[in-house]
């Protein structure tokens, strides 16, 4: 449904900032897919990429396709279109993401007429129907709120149901949690895995969390340094990580289960990304590094590739010839970004690993 | 000084602590009635210990915080620090008291003097103190950078030049320039990336160790208060529901809030997400200005529900009680605590957090 | 990524203080080119009046209203002074005014607006009531009622500008104090143990003047105008004592004459609109600083 290829982010400073570097990947209809990094991994930058969300000074170029148009090529007014429409965003701020000054049953049934031509009358019933269906009680009356009488979960329910209005194709969720509650979080959760469910949307589920995409995806892509460095099965990413990087992440959470004497750290910090970095970004932190990482990118790659390349020194261009360089997509195997990845513990399930 | 040399175990002591601020732009107490941000709550912080403090996003944490730093006024109540109530001393006093407690604060961002150098901002305590002359804070604060793993060349630059975690540290410095007794850290690393954090918790940690501090740790990350706490307080709505050995309140919680918080904390676990069922509580916290009559938490009680909605949790307040467990004590706020521990949705919610290392959810959780 | 989070990027990256001030204050347009040079110029002219201009006092009454010539080079006024000479030591009156309404009326009304913004609460809506009485009459106005009162020298002259435009900066601090006073590095240093007289001083006013510092650089040039004002409305400097708005007045009285009206005049066009031009730097740096 939607094919991302090459998508390069720079933003123009003083120094210029590469937030994502070459990113590819393919999202089916219906699929739920994380997006997991750290702040700087090029997470956001890259979804917000996607619809040309992005300020002036940033730089977009590669291919977005959805539904055989190319995003980045389509003049303002037909992206208005596809922002509405095929494409919902939930940003992570539900305080600034509502306009203070308009009524929530305002915002909504503008989002209305706009996307489905519905009249005034019309709308306004819809908009009372949709808060119902995004679970914020009373909706008849509540509809005549202004944002700020709503409470921050409430808000973001809002938020939701005016991404979710027009029934977009896909819908991007960046971060929709992280400034809410533990016990509202949950809910709002469940809300998107519902809403998604219901319409076959597709999800594209952004956060720094690990524990957020557990429960309402069946996909991960894990971003480091501007890149895909590991996806699979949202599974997989929890009993079989492949990638240094997210086997180390796994780690450093503190665990909710049991007491640890200490917690375990990734030493150093993510790379500068203003400066090209020669080989793979994570090389400087890795505990697994081989003498290529320092020299080599790795591509994304299937586990027993890399590992022959690694055994073999096979340079990237013969990977591409031997088992293709691979782009994660719903079909896809377990890839990796690493000429060296650790071996899976087993059958030991959990983060335990 | 005192020529009796008796150290107490208590370093601060909270006193019913109230803590109202006028609602509403402009009115005053009296006309426009009162956000109860804190509404009588009494604790103790033991000398060494950490104390977590957690709840949701006004329940009154962070005011606690800053009450017991005394950067506001508490309304009623009082705040004992190693014996001494800090509303009655004088400004001098308070001078010298808050050399022995500092903040750290969420924000590494915003808590640190952009216009001036790294130097500068660690010596700041020593120079408001006046605390020995230019070159031994200038050693003083070499030594600091060292003690938080920075480089000695970070004290020339201007707080912009590093990250988040780098900032944190800087402030953990300047905080520990005093050699304070009392470190107060409100959320230290919720505003870090996720592979940052373990390195800042571990420091405070090595530093409670090496200086025999004192944390109140607020946070709202249920694993994380699990990791560096000994004991943990929950509050909700201005008051402690559950205050107890952070061992025993992970492991046989018995506050209904308590056991919802839980519920909801993420497990990063497919299996287990995929089998739980969480506790959803109903509608949003209610104003702080006009919260519910009884127990504070009836209007969002699961437990209530199925306990058939009992008079008393609408008409009587439950006071913190005493609660015996495996000899270690702490208190509870609930009517009924012993339904909870009888209540399927709390076994329910230990078994998912412990994922499927437990074999059978009926054999007594495992330690 | 969230602009907030670039900025903290730009800011890892960002090269030492010093030359990036340095380098952020150098002018980059055209205009901003011009106003810089406009203004170095006609300062150090200003400065070097000694040495490359007549006295300005003496009086060449037969060549008076006489036009340029080897001797006036932009001619003479209707007592036969020397036009360029009196451009030249108006022009330090000028920018007399100017630099000190800045520093008198800047260092009152940030002191001011900085303590009724901090203290907060009664004391500060007295305060701001004062401003407000001051504010409601028009400035020059009131400029010129004090100047009128107290007489026409250049320090009072000063005073009476001053007066006027404090309760400007005052409200302007006012405001910047009330943001700045609850970022967190301000409840840290009172959280150490900082009075309030140390914080407001060493902590919320640094962090305070980003917009000011736009602000004060323009007025510069307003505050001259102000002072050529008064004394084209015969309420500035007095009489012998050259003064651009002043001369203007005499030469009004001599229509036929345009140079005599016209040095003083673009004299003073140039000098305000090239620091309003050089102005512009100063915004964007204070835009541009890391730190602010």
């Amino acid at each position: 449904m939607l094919s991302v290829r090459d998508l390069d982010v720079t933003f123009r400073a003083r120094a210029p900032v590469l937030a994502v570097r070459g990113v590819s990947y393919d999202l089916a209809a219906g699929e739920h897919v994380g997006l997991v990094g750290e702040s700087g991994s090029g997470k956001s930058a890259g979804a917000l990429a996607l619809v040309r969300l992005l300020p002036d000074y940033a730089d977009v170029s590669g291919r977005v396709m959805l539904d055989g148009a190319d995003l980045l090529r389509l003049n303002e007014r037909e992206l208005r279109a596809v922002r509405g429409d095929q494409v919902g965003i939930v940003y992570q701020d539900p305080f600034s993401s509502l306009n203070p000054v308009l009524t929530i049953g305002k915002q909504l049934t503008e989002v209305l007429s706009k996307h489905k031509g519905l009249g005034a009358r019309a709308a306004r019933r819809e908009a009372a129907r949709l808060l119902e269906t995004v679970g914020v009680p009373n909706a008849e009356e509540r509809i005549s709120d202004y944002p700020h009488q709503f409470s921050g979960g409430m808000r973001q329910r809002a938020v939701i149901a005016m991404a979710v209005a027009p029934r977009p194709a896909l819908l991007i969720a960046d971060e929709p949690t992280t400034a809410l509650d533990v016990t509202v979080q949950a809910q709002i959760l469940e809300l998107l895995q519902e809403l998604t469910s219901e319409h076959e949307t597709t999800m594209l589920l952004i956060t720094h969390d690990l524990g957020v995409v557990a429960g309402v995806t069946q996909r991960v892509m894990v971003m480091y340094a501007g890149r895909i460095v590991e996806s699979s099965s949202t599974e997989d990413v929890f009993t079989r990580a492949s990638h240094p990087y997210t086997v180390a992440l796994h780690r450093s959470l503190p665990r909710i289960d049991v007491r640890q004497e200490r917690l375990v750290t990734i030493e150093g910090q993510p790379p500068d990304p203003t400066q090209l970095v020669r080989g793979c970004p994570f090389a400087p932190r890795c505990p697994s590094r081989i003498d290529r990482c320092a020299d080599e990118d790795p591509p994304l790659m299937t586990i027993p590739t890399a590992r022959r390349a690694a055994a073999r020194g096979w340079d990237m261009a013969s990977i591409r010839e031997e088992d293709g360089e691979q782009v994660p997509g719903p079909a896809s195997p377990h890839l990796t970004a690493c000429w060296n990845p650790p071996d899976p513990a087993g059958d030991e399930p959990g983060p335990a690993r | 000084m005192s020529t009796e040399q008796v150290v107490s175990p208590v370093l601060v002591e909270v006193q019913d602590l109230r803590v109202w601020f006028p609602a509403g732009r402009g009115s005053s107490t009296k006309t426009g009635g009162s956000i109860k941000a804190v509404d009588g709550i009494t604790f103790t912080v033991q000398r060494g210990e950490t104390l977590g403090l957690v709840g949701e996003s006004g329940c009154g944490k962070t005011t606690t915080a800053r009450a017991v730093l005394k950067l506001l006024d508490p309304t009623e109540g009082r705040i004992l620090f190693d014996g001494v109530d800090l509303s009655t001393v004088s400004r001098r006093e308070l001078r010298l008291m808050r050399r022995r407690m500092q903040p750290v604060f969420q924000d590494p961002f915003s808590s640190l003097n952009p216009k001036r150098t790294v130097a500068r901002i660690i010596a700041e305590p020593l120079v408001i103190h006046r605390q020995g002359t230019a070159s031994e804070r200038r050693e003083r604060v070499g030594e600091l950078l060292d003690t938080v793993g920075l480089p000695p060349d970070a004290a020339g630059r201007y707080p912009h030049a590093f990250s988040g975690g780098q900032r944190q540290r800087i402030a953990i410095a300047r905080a520990m320039a005093l050699r304070p007794d009392l470190i107060i850290a409100d959320e230290p690393v919720s505003a870090l990336d996720v592979s940052i954090r373990a390195q800042i918790l571990n420091l405070l940690s090595d530093l409670q160790q090496e200086f025999h501090l004192t944390y109140l740790v607020i946070a709202h990350d249920l694993a994380l208060v699990r990791q560096v706490t000994d004991r943990v307080a929950v509050m909700y709505l201005g008051k402690i529901v559950e205050l107890r050995p952070t061992e025993d309140l992970y492991r046989r919680p018995l506050h209904p809030y308590t056991v919802a918080l839980l519920s909801s904390a993420p497990i990063p676990d497919t299996e287990a997400e995929a089998t739980r069922r969480r506790i959803v509580l109903e509608g949003d916290v209610p104003s702080p200005a006009d919260p519910p009559t009884g127990c504070r938490f009836n209007t969002r009680c699961w437990l209530r529900r199925k306990l058939g909605d009992p008079e008393i949790c609408t008409t009587q307040a439950p006071p913190l009680a005493q609660v015996q467990d495996h000899g270690a004590s702490g208190v509870v706020a609930c009517h009924f605590p012993e339904a909870v521990e009888d209540s399927p949705e709390r076994r329910e919610t230990l078994v998912a957090l412990t994922g499927s290392r437990v074999s059978s959810p009926d054999q007594e959780l495992p330690d | 990524m969230t602009a907030g989070r670039l900025r903290r990027l730009e800011e890892a990256v960002a090269p030492t203080r010093f030359a990036t001030t340095m380098e952020s204050l150098r002018p980059r347009t055209f205009l901003e080119f011009y106003g810089v040079g406009v203004i170095v110029v006609m300062v150090t002219a200003i400065a070097a009046a000694p040495l490359i201009a007549p006295d300005p006092f003496a009086q060449d009454l037969p060549s008076a209203l006489a036009g340029s010539s080897a001797d006036h080079w932009l001619g003479t006024d209707n007592l036969g002074r020397d036009l360029w000479s009196r451009i030249l030591y108006g022009g330090r009156v000028s920018v007399v005014i100017g630099v000190f309404v800045l520093l008198t009326a800047g260092a009152v009304g940030v002191l001011y607006g900085a303590v009724s913004g901090y203290a907060g609460g009664m004391v500060d809506a007295v305060m701001m009531r004062i401003v407000d009485i001051f504010l409601s009459f028009p400035s020059i106005m009131l400029a010129l009622l004090i100047s009128a009162a107290l007489g026409p020298t250049i320090r009072n002259v000063i005073i009476a500008i001053a007066a006027a435009w404090w309760p400007v900066y005052a409200r302007l601090i006012r405001g910047q104090v009330i943001v700045v006073k609850e970022r967190e590095f301000v409840t840290a240093s009172r959280a150490l143990g900082a009075g309030p007289m140390r914080n407001l001083l060493w902590t919320v006013l640094p962090n305070s003047f980003g917009v000011m510092k736009t602000i004060f650089v323009l007025d510069i040039g307003y505050a001259i105008l102000a002072g050529s004002t008064l004394g084209f409305l015969g309420l500035g400097v007095s009489a012998p004592t050259p003064e651009w708005g002043y001369m203007i007045r005499e030469a009004l009285q001599y229509p036929t004459h345009w140079w005599f009206i016209l040095s003083p005049g673009l004299a003073l066009l140039l000098f305000v609109s090239a620091i309003n031009f050089a102005g512009g730097i100063v915004t964007r740096s204070v835009h541009e600083d890391p730190g602010r």
